[in-house]
């Protein structure tokens, strides 16, 4: 509850307390008494896992939480130029949207109207909120795609919301919320879901923007070393509490807050290599001493390991409709090559488009490669046909990357567990699946109650958990982890690395670890391959590719990690 | 001069038929018809088209009761001559057929020989006319060549038969080979109408849709099974209404409407087929028909139990018309022994068989016909021969009495015993089902379900078999039909016409039963040589006797014919015999409602 | 609001919910579903009921004069005299045998003999509950009667359809390709037919020949509802993760489709399944009120509407009324359960 010593204050936030109805017996506490100041010309971020309640609280101030379900406790205050945002009326609150306060969405592809072009919607924004007649508005929205950095804006106005790329269609957002002028910027997790190049530009557009129109800034993220770069005030919620607030020097360099500690500590250093990372829980409430002293891990090949999956310039074509007859062959992966060594990790980074989804898939048959092989004890995995290829399926298995969509929503866990031991004949009879089940529950830290419950009932890290057990079940001997942490909180991502990593320990599985955070690739692999549009432009040993990158592009990724603080 | 010339030109028109084309008569039929080729068909429905567009040599007096005869195309009544044995005829000179391309443009004059071909058509077998039974037998020399045609294959009609010549250009004479008072009604039958042998030749198969006659209609527009459009032959000879009233009330109105009047005076006839009697009555009660007559079922909407009609339609101008048909409804059994390939569980003249027969007659209600699904409106029918035809004996009464009891310890004693599903089956345990066949149409389903009741009191299984009217008519010429109701019209008013329903040799044709017994045939030889009178009726009796003794037929019963009339439709009198009286009829365009 | 917190309020209840059982909640809540699924419920009893003969067994007995009245409404006292009359003596067969003599003569003397003091007796209710049709069975057996052939009909065509539409839908979504091609030609020749048309054409060739063949009629023509819903749901499910999970640790196609796929989209299935139901009643009536239905020894709603149609016109409305009134109750029950069914089993289309 401090106030930074700048100027004066846009925007205070006293009290605020939101809570949720979810069915007739239930309610939840999404926010509970949070209050903060955004001072003008400033930023600030607002930092927390899901479910901490940021992102009720940036909707409350806009008056934009659901009406059904959500109330705002009496108590409650948003001081907006001296006016009570919670008491206005509507027709005031809705004159100042957009040119008071403005905000941003997380997923531009479902916030942009797809039947209509960018320049029709941003021309809307013009013409109605600023009552700009119709020639006028379409020489502004030019102007404003220009200063949001599309290329060629006169010909992109008329480009519908899919024919741009993810990046585009988050600027022509910015470029929405900012045509109107507004003194407020709300950024609700704006670069989460885009390539880290593509990250790095939006943040430096943002910078930008609020530098040359002195607008203030409240940036939403769950991405700590993000704020490093950008926020001049960080408030830390969790739980729907503000658990710190404080400048960034304060909060990074002398944080004390354990969660804010905690969260600081649990993503992947670059620098260093802990044994284990940090989670949540080594955090004790009193600030302890030395808990952040973990032997390092050591990584690498020493080129003698038993090779125990080669691959040899694999490559998959698409073929797709170009027009009424033409074919278009897109060719997603361009003669890839690699050796995986038993019971050590081959991470695979890229962008998206590169292509590195499709190569694992490909490796487990979901798709069907067009030339390469990939050779697994000397047998070529694809193009075995189905029948032998099947004893050769539980031994080379993936993780997907949605936690919520990989796991079948009508079977209970204990069905999802024992249903690839049926197809294999693992174990003797259903009391003996049974049991392999609830053992592997246990080894990836589940309750043993799981084996009744339903999906739904669980988080997404946890899903995971359950998607790793059912690999484990086969105990295979490659395990492809297709960006398999990368939904998750951070806290719980750090968990799950741990869990993988002790897996591989007890197992000597070899882990083919695909991500496009590189901070997370360099803390589990041993080898990493960097992919450009299909084909592998760099691989070698994980550490000297991040300390001496040789290929350009390999740098610029290197290049647009964001910085943790440095002081 | 000029004005008498104006005047002929206006009279003589009408005098030589010239129908008013204004006036459209509309009627309907309940069944499709079959087709217009005389010597190919056998219903009433096709008979009254039949009646329309060819003439027999002989007609029936309009008004007179009971039925006369009278000549038509004929000079005079025919010289009956040798004991019943020959029959001699003269034409009308300058009758012609209507004109069909098949005439090649020119006038075709009706001739003697035209009615030899005629006649000698039924018993070719290709055309294998269900009513060959009419002449078969009876004319000398004819059967010869209807034998010869069967192992040739093609009936030689240019061979000479000796009963049946035409000595000159306009004269008949037929001889037969045992004397027959009754012939001259054949003479009459509409069905023995003079077809033209060019025609028939040149049509071919399609004889049934290309009818050429000399009568007062033609056949204008056919959609098969839908709609018959009838329009005034131009080329008839033309006919003046010339009857005198009889004993009837009526006749005095209708003569006095009628007389003098040149025939046809309806320009068109429109023909309709309608199922379904609820659409014939809506159909009629908008007036969109004329002249309804099938409707049975809907009877108490319009008549009170009396036989009176009820006043809301007589203050329309609606008339009744109202008479006994002369027709028996039956409800036969197969009598064959084998249908198709399987023994026939119904057939035989051992005791078993006649008893599991009879049982079944002995439960079937024909008060409960009558009552519900006729809605009283006919007469319980005791003798196969109608009240108002020659021969009809009102004081018999038949022997099988409606005794459900009676049939089940009937049928217990001769071993039809009840199985574990509580039907019986044959004596030695073989299934026993009965096989009934109707068509899909509403009616029938009420005769399924008096079947189906009457049957189960007595135990048996009931399989319902359906199929559509001209179907079941061929399947049943073949004897493949195991039990059916039937119903049969007098064609000509006299007994026999019914009494050769059960003749054997008759088989095939309207013999439906199949039924084939000696004694009967016999009886019915002698028969057929006497007129009416008492010998012929105590024939008659035993006869009757002797199918009710071997059960061959349920009788039923004789409906009542109520026909109701627009109050445009003039001189209308149903004739027994006549199929339909559009010649006779008029229509005011002034009254039309 | 997360996963987490959404996770943590479910799971404070008591026990693991499927989605079934929160479907079930979610149902219950709804009043008008309720009320529906007892009166389905109620219907079904009675279906049972009269299927195993307990009530309505003797339907087809004749216990009423020709059209009684009901009760209510007091005897037709022009009907008085030809049922129930005075038991007459054996109605007197002739004498005169004309001479030709009978071959069972004795049998039937005997039987006579033996029968003679037993006269046959028969009395007819003059009013019945709710009347009496043509042949005086009462119509209120004969409406619980027709209840359960129509609703069976009904149940067992939708069942069929239900199998064939997803059989088919399951092959033609999940495989694509040329089977899918063939699926949808085959789909597009039966739709192209309107429906009425189609039945009444395969029943006019088969010619009435009882229960079986409507059901089979209704089923084998129904199908392509639920085949185009299921096909769908297919497609959309094929390219889930679960469906490539699956596919990864080695399900065969079968297996896929089946036990992986199935649950998905079995709630989609029940809705169409309750809808058709509803359908295949309403064609049943149709059929058989145009006289191609059920056959004569069995009664249905349509085989009462459609003798009510000729009674109409003599003024007799029972028959009509009962059949109508059983009818529309179950018809509008049957679709609110359908509509609360579909709104629990896949709220977010509220």
């Amino acid at each position: 509850m401090t106030s930074s010593g700048e100027s004066t204050v846009l925007l205070a936030v006293r009290d605020l307390a939101i809570d949720f109805r979810i069915d007739r017996k239930t309610t939840l506490t999404a926010v509970r008494g949070v209050s903060f100041d955004i001072p003008c010309r400033g930023t600030v971020a607002l930092v927390g896992e899901s479910g901490s309640g940021k992102s009720a609280t940036a909707l409350a101030i806009l008056g934009l939480l659901p009406e059904e379900t959500a109330t705002v406790r009496p108590g409650s205050r948003i001081f907006y130029a001296d006016r009570n945002l919670l008491e206005i009326t509507p027709r005031e609150l809705r004159a100042l949207r957009g040119t008071g306060i403005s905000m941003v969405f997380q997923e531009p592809m479902s916030s942009l109207n797809p039947v209509f072009s960018v320049g029709f919607q941003l021309g809307e924004v013009l013409t109605k909120r600023l009552r700009v007649p119709a020639r006028r508005a379409r020489a502004r929205a030019i102007e404003l795609l220009r200063e949001v950095g599309i290329p060629q804006p006169e010909s992109r106005i008329g480009a519908y919301p899919y024919e741009l790329s993810g990046g585009q269609q988050q600027r022509v957002m910015i470029a929405m919320a900012i045509a109107c002028e507004p003194k407020l910027l709300i950024a609700d997790e704006p670069t989460t879901g885009l390539d880290t190049t593509v990250q790095k530009q939006i943040l430096e557009l943002i910078a930008g923007l609020q530098r040359r129109r002195q607008m203030s800034m409240l940036f939403i993220t769950h991405d700590l070393a993000l704020v490093a770069e950008i926020a001049d005030h960080v408030v830390v919620m969790r739980d729907g509490e503000i658990r710190e607030q404080g400048t960034v020097r304060q909060i990074f360099e002398t944080p004390r807050d354990p969660y804010t500690r905690a969260l600081l500590a649990c993503r992947p250093p670059l620098a260093r290599r802990p044994r284990r990372l940090p989670v949540i829980d080594d955090f004790p409430r009193r600030p302890p001493a030395g808990v952040l002293d973990v032997p390092e891990r050591s990584r690498g090949l020493l080129g003698n390991e038993e090779i125990v999956l080669e691959v040899r310039h694999l490559a998959k074509s698409f073929r797709l409709r170009d027009g009424l007859f033409r074919k278009r062959e897109f060719k997603a992966v361009k003669d890839a090559s690699f050796k995986l060594a038993r019971g050590k990790t081959l991470g695979l980074v890229g962008e998206s488009g590169s292509g590195k989804t499709t190569l694992g898939l490909l490796l487990v048959r979901l798709h069907k490669a067009s030339s390469g092989e990939a050779l697994f004890e000397g047998k070529d995995l694809l193009s075995m046909p189905p029948k032998t290829a099947m004893n050769y399926k539980r031994r080379i298995q993936i993780v997907f990357q949605n936690p919520y969509a990989s796991l079948n929503p009508r079977f209970t866990v204990g069905q999802i567990l024992i249903e690839p031991m049926k197809i294999h004949a693992i174990g003797a009879g259903d009391q003996e699946r049974r049991v392999l089940a609830c053992d592997l529950l246990e080894k990836v830290g589940l309750p043993q109650a799981s084996f009744g419950r339903y999906p739904h009932e669980f988080s997404g890290g946890q899903r995971q958990r359950i998607a790793i057990a059912r690999c484990l079940t086969m105990k295979p001997e490659v395990l492809i982890c297709d960006e398999s942490v990368s939904a998750l909180d951070v806290s719980v991502q750090a968990q799950l690395l741990n869990l993988l990593q002790d897996l591989q320990d007890e197992y000597r599985m070899s882990y083919i670890f695909i991500s496009h955070d590189l901070c997370v690739v360099r803390y589990m692999a041993d080898e990493v391959a960097v992919m450009c549009e299909g084909e592998i432009v760099e691989a070698g040993d994980s550490d000297e590719i991040y300390s001496n990158p040789r290929h350009p592009y390999t740098k610029t990724l290197l290049s647009s990690i964001p910085r943790a603080w440095r002081s | 001069m000029l004005r008498v010339l104006v005047l002929l030109a206006l009279v003589l028109p009408l005098a030589s038929g010239g129908a008013d084309p204004n006036k459209v008569l509309r009627v309907t039929f309940q069944t499709a018809e079959t087709g217009f080729d005389p010597a190919k068909v056998s219903d009433v429905y096709s008979g009254q088209v039949i009646d329309a567009i060819f003439e027999p040599l002989l007609t029936y007096d309009y008004l007179a009761r009971p039925a006369r005869l009278v000549p038509n195309v004929a000079e005079s009544m025919p010289v009956v001559g040798d004991h019943g044995r020959s029959y001699t005829v003269k034409l009308k000179q300058g009758i012609h057929f209507a004109a069909d391309p098949v005439f090649k443009g020119g006038k075709r004059e009706l001739t003697a020989e035209d009615y030899v071909y005629s006649i000698k058509r039924f018993l070719d077998p290709r055309n294998r006319s269900p009513y060959a039974f009419l002449f078969e037998g009876k004319i000398v020399g004819l059967d010869e060549i209807a034998v010869r045609a069967k192992t040739t294959g093609r009936f030689d009609y240019d061979a000479k038969v000796a009963g049946l010549e035409a000595p000159d250009r306009y004269t008949l004479r037929i001889r037969l080979r045992a004397g027959d008072f009754n012939f001259a009604h054949l003479l009459a039958f509409p069905l023995v109408g003079a077809v033209a042998r060019e025609a028939i030749e040149t049509y071919g198969d399609d004889t049934n849709s290309r009818p050429v006659g000399t009568g007062p209609y033609l056949l204008k527009k056919y959609a098969r099974s839908s709609k018959i459009v009838l329009e005034a032959n131009p080329g008839y000879r033309g006919k003046v209404w010339d009857f005198s009233a009889g004993d009837d009330p009526r006749d005095a109105q209708i003569v006095a409407r009628m007389k003098g009047r040149a025939l046809p005076a309806i320009g068109s006839v429109e023909i309709s087929i309608m199922d379904e009697t609820q659409s014939r009555w809506l159909a009629f009660q908008r007036a969109e028909t004329d002249i309804e007559y099938q409707l049975w079922e809907v009877a108490p909407t319009f008549m009170t139990n009396d036989g009176k009609l009820r006043p809301e339609f007589a203050r329309r101008g609606i008339w009744l018309d109202r008479s006994v048909d002369p027709e028996i409804t039956y409800t036969y059994f197969n009598m064959q022994e084998y249908i198709g390939d399987q023994p026939n569980p119904l057939a035989g003249f051992s005791k078993e068989k006649i008893a599991l027969r009879r049982a079944i007659a002995m439960a079937y209600n024909v008060d409960d016909q009558i009552r519900i699904i006729r809605k009283g409106q006919a007469t319980r029918a005791q003798f196969p021969i109608p009240p108002g035809v020659a021969g009809h004996d009102p004081r018999y009464r038949s022997s099988i009495p409606y005794d459900p009891q009676l049939a089940n310890a009937l049928l217990d004693k001769f071993g039809y015993r009840r199985g574990p599903d509580g039907y019986r089956t044959r004596p030695g345990g073989a299934p026993l089902v009965i096989r009934y066949s109707s068509m899909p149409t509403e009616r029938d389903r009420q005769f399924d379900e008096l079947v189906k009741r009457s049957l189960d009191t007595i135990g048996l299984r009931l399989e319902i078999h359906k199929e559509r009217f001209p179907e079941l008519n061929r399947l049943g010429h073949q004897c493949r039909l195991m039990m059916r109701t039937g119903a049969w019209i007098a064609d000509y008013p006299d007994g026999d016409n019914f009494m050769q329903l059960l003749y054997g040799p008759n088989t095939g044709q309207t013999n439906s039963a199949c039924y084939r017994s000696p004694e009967f045939d016999r009886l019915y030889e002698e028969s057929r040589s006497m007129p009416d009178g008492a010998e012929r009726g105590r024939l008659y009796r035993q006869m009757a006797r002797l199918a009710e003794v071997h059960t061959v037929w349920i009788l039923g019963d004789s409906r009542y014919r109520n026909v109701l009339l627009q109050p445009r439709v003039a001189g209308y009198k149903k004739h027994p015999v006549l199929f339909s009286e559009w010649l006779y009829i008029d229509l005011d365009t002034a009254a039309r409602k | 609001m997360s996963a987490q917190a959404a996770a943590f309020a479910a799971g404070a209840h008591a026990g693991s919910r499927g989605l079934w059982m929160l479907a079930w909640l979610r149902f219950c809540r709804d009043r008008v579903g309720l009320v529906s699924l007892i009166v389905v419920a109620a219907y079904f009893a009675v279906v049972a009921a009269s299927g195993m003969g307990w009530i309505a067994d003797e339907w087809s007995k004749e216990v009423g004069v020709s059209y009684a009245p009901p009760g209510a409404m007091g005897p037709d006292a022009s009907s008085a005299a030809p049922a129930g009359a005075a038991p007459q003596a054996r109605a007197e067969v002739a004498q005169d045998d004309s001479g030709i003599a009978d071959p069972i003569a004795g049998e039937i003397a005997e039987i006579r003999k033996g029968l003679a003091g037993i006269s046959p007796s028969e009395t007819r209710a003059a009013t019945l509950p709710f009347g009496g049709d043509k042949w005086g069975r009462d119509v209120l057996q004969k409406a619980v009667k027709g209840t359960q052939t129509s609703v069976l009909v009904g149940l067992a065509a939708a069942l069929l359809a239900a199998f064939l539409g997803t059989l088919f839908g399951a092959q033609a979504g999940y495989h694509g390709g040329w089977v899918d091609d063939f699926f949808n030609w085959f789909y597009s020749v039966f739709t192209s037919i309107p429906y009425l048309l189609l039945i009444l054409a395969i029943a006019a060739v088969l010619n009435q020949k009882g229960t079986g063949t409507v059901i089979l009629i209704l089923g084998l023509t129904g199908w392509t509802g639920i085949f185009r819903l299921v096909r769908a749901e297919y497609m959309k499910h094929k390219v889930r993760e679960y469906v490539r999970a699956a596919d990864v640790i080695g399900a065969s196609d079968a297996r896929r489709m089946f036990a992986h796929i199935l649950p998905n989209v079995s709630h989609v299935v029940l809705v169409q399944l309750s809808l058709h139901v509803v359908l295949f009643i309403k064609s049943e009536v149709v059929l058989s009120f145009l006289g191609f239905g059920v056959g004569v020894d069995t009664v249905s709603w349509g085989s009462m509407l459609n003798e009510a149609q000729n009674e109409l016109i003599l003024g007799k409305w029972w028959q009509l009324a009962a059949a109508t009134a059983a009818m529309a109750v179950l018809v509008t029950a049957f679709s609110l359960l359908t509509d609360a069914l579909r709104d629990a089993l896949d709220p977010r289309i509220k």
